[in-house]
């Protein structure tokens, strides 16, 4: 059975990029990635008991990420100034990472899951609460707008 | 297509390398665990405990809503959450935080006062949802977004002298007038305050009352207020800058701005200096039949406009996609943060040049005093000092 720091270590990188991925902003990212981390040691005796560890901070950190977004959009109410996705620019962190912001957050989700992290269908579902079959068809719907079908990678 | 996914898996690898993690990522997960220990204790604690505890150290303290102020760590200031707007006001830094990982839309958050002479927090008041501060007529200002109140603090006890309720004098939806103050700019000899449902309200410090509340044109606009030498400056979303004649409390102008490209300015920051207004927003064009809704295109812009004359004097494009990225800061100059806070200028207050860009070394630029910067970084503010080449005059634009 894996200890804490072995776990943060090794899980602590990967879910960074990924909450960075998610938000387009290294503050974010740092804040969601650490509050995950936090839960996960709090509950660390019952969670490394889990299948999947990092399954479980990548979920904590997702949940985290759609609260904020909610209380950000609470915020906002009765702003007529619509928003649109955080996302960073491409001229500093890369055009493929800032184009993921064209995409609806749960196909965001699901693609960096799978395509990236290497979760498979069933994993990514159980972290994202989601049915196989969804993030399956999330993850065909997020390739569609990215056009990777046709071998090209939209972001370029 | 299996090549398409490998692709975008080590194009994905790539360019998500350069994030790396704060080395005090480890160190600072042990204190938020620390932290929600002591508090669940304090939380769980048997009545009995708490009667004892009364009896020790003073029913006052017990019940008292401040928390100990946190101790100064390895140069950091230690707060009570996550710091989101900051003013320096004589020896102190005035810090509005927020509840880290709230996920509720009323969130717990504080004012806290730092000692800036001895960096060490001095006090700590909670303010549900804060949003806006500034400091004049003598005291400290700071809206609570939740509470639909503008609170008056007093900046050597930090004790709140007066709440002022904000209503809008007109209903959102039915029975819905709750003002939800945004921003607020207290340097005059009025205290303005915005909403982020279109309408600008002054109180008069003599009185800690309202006196007006102006709405904007066509119900739009009001994320920040800025009062220039005679003008009162506010965003008006895609309408650009509104200008608020206080003589009147009147919208006396609308300064949209466009660029060559049809592209409209959606104003979303501004500062207001001398007979310049500066103005931070995103580009973006109408949509639909009416133009009143409309889609954010790439890429921000900084806009200087002549607040004598109204007219645009200058637009800068700044280097962020994204709605957030970059700010302005100000104290005796203007300065705009880019690159989500990795990097600042300084904006000449004459000209349209903007001075050598500066690599921010931590944190997120919260306020400027002349050379010494303040960052948040986590749940603390650290400072550092500009190079005084970032204080030199710009010599090119």
């Amino acid at each position: 059975v894996e200890d804490f720091d072995g776990f943060f270590d090794r899980t602590y990188g990967p879910l960074l990029r990924l909450a960075f991925a998610m938000t387009g902003s290294r503050v974010e990212a740092e804040d969601l990635a650490q509050e995950a981390m936090t839960r996960a040691l709090e509950r660390w005796p019952r969670v490394r008991e889990m299948s999947s560890p990092a399954g479980y901070v990548y979920r904590i950190a997702l949940n985290l990420n759609r609260s904020r977004l909610r209380r950000l959009r609470l915020r906002l109410d009765g702003l007529r100034e619509p928003r649109h996705p955080a996302h960073a620019d491409p001229e500093t962190i890369g055009s493929l990472v800032a184009s993921l912001g064209s995409l609806p957050r749960g196909q965001r989700e699901a693609l960096l899951l799978v395509e990236w992290l290497g979760f498979d269908a069933p994993e990514a579902g159980e972290i994202l609460g989601i049915a196989p079959a969804s993030v399956r068809s999330r993850i065909h719907r997020a390739k569609a707008a990215m056009r990777i079908e046709g071998g090209e990678i939209g972001g370029a | 297509v299996r090549s398409a996914v490998r692709d975008l898996r080590e194009r994905l690898d790539r360019e998500l390398r350069s994030i790396v993690p704060d080395p005090d990522a480890r160190v600072a997960v042990d204190r938020r665990v620390a932290r929600r220990r002591r508090h669940r204790q304090l939380l769980l604690a048997p009545l009995s405990v708490l009667l004892a505890a009364g009896l020790i150290v003073g029913l006052t303290d017990v019940f008292s809503p401040r928390r100990p102020p946190p101790t100064l760590t390895n140069g950091s200031i230690r707060l009570p959450g996550r710091p989101l707007q900051a003013i320096v006001e004589g020896d102190a830094l005035w810090v509005l935080t927020d509840e880290t990982g709230c996920q509720g839309p009323v969130c717990a958050g504080d004012l806290v006062k730092v000692d800036i002479v001895h960096d060490r927090v001095v006090a700590d008041l909670p303010v549900r949802s804060p949003h806006g501060l500034s400091a004049g007529d003598g005291s400290i200002w700071v809206a609570s977004f939740a509470d639909d109140t503008l609170l008056r603090i007093d900046p050597a006890s930090a004790e709140v002298e007066a709440t002022i309720r904000l209503r809008l004098p007109f209903g959102a939806s039915a029975g819905d007038r709750a003002f939800l103050p945004f921003e607020l700019d207290a340097t005059g000899d009025a205290v303005w305050v915005s909403s982020g449902r279109a309408a600008v309200a002054r109180l008069d410090p003599g009185t800690n009352r309202v006196v007006d509340v102006v709405v904007l044109p066509d119900h739009t606009g009001g994320n920040d207020v800025s009062m220039g030498r005679d003008d009162v400056w506010v965003t008006g979303d895609l309408n650009g800058a509104v200008r608020i004649d206080p003589s009147t409390n009147r919208v006396a102008d609308v300064i949209g701005v466009e660029d060559e490209a049809a592209r409209k300015l959606s104003a979303n920051q501004l500062v207001a200096r001398d007979r310049s207004v500066w103005v931070l927003g995103n580009w973006g064009r109408p949509v639909g039949a009416d133009g009143s809704e409309y889609v954010a295109g790439p890429g921000q812009a900084l806009v200087r406009i002549d607040g004598t004359t109204g007219a645009v004097a200058s637009i800068r494009d700044v280097p962020d996609i994204r709605e957030g990225a970059a700010w302005l800061l100000e104290d005796e100059d203007v300065w705009l943060v880019q690159r989500d806070g990795a990097e600042m200028r300084r904006v000449e207050p004459a000209t349209d040049e903007l001075g050598p860009t500066v690599s921010v070394p931590f944190g997120r630029p919260l306020a400027v005093d002349g050379s010494r910067v303040w960052s948040g970084v986590g749940e603390s503010v650290r400072s550092w000092e500009l190079p005084a080449s970032a204080l030199a005059p710009a010599s090119s634009s």
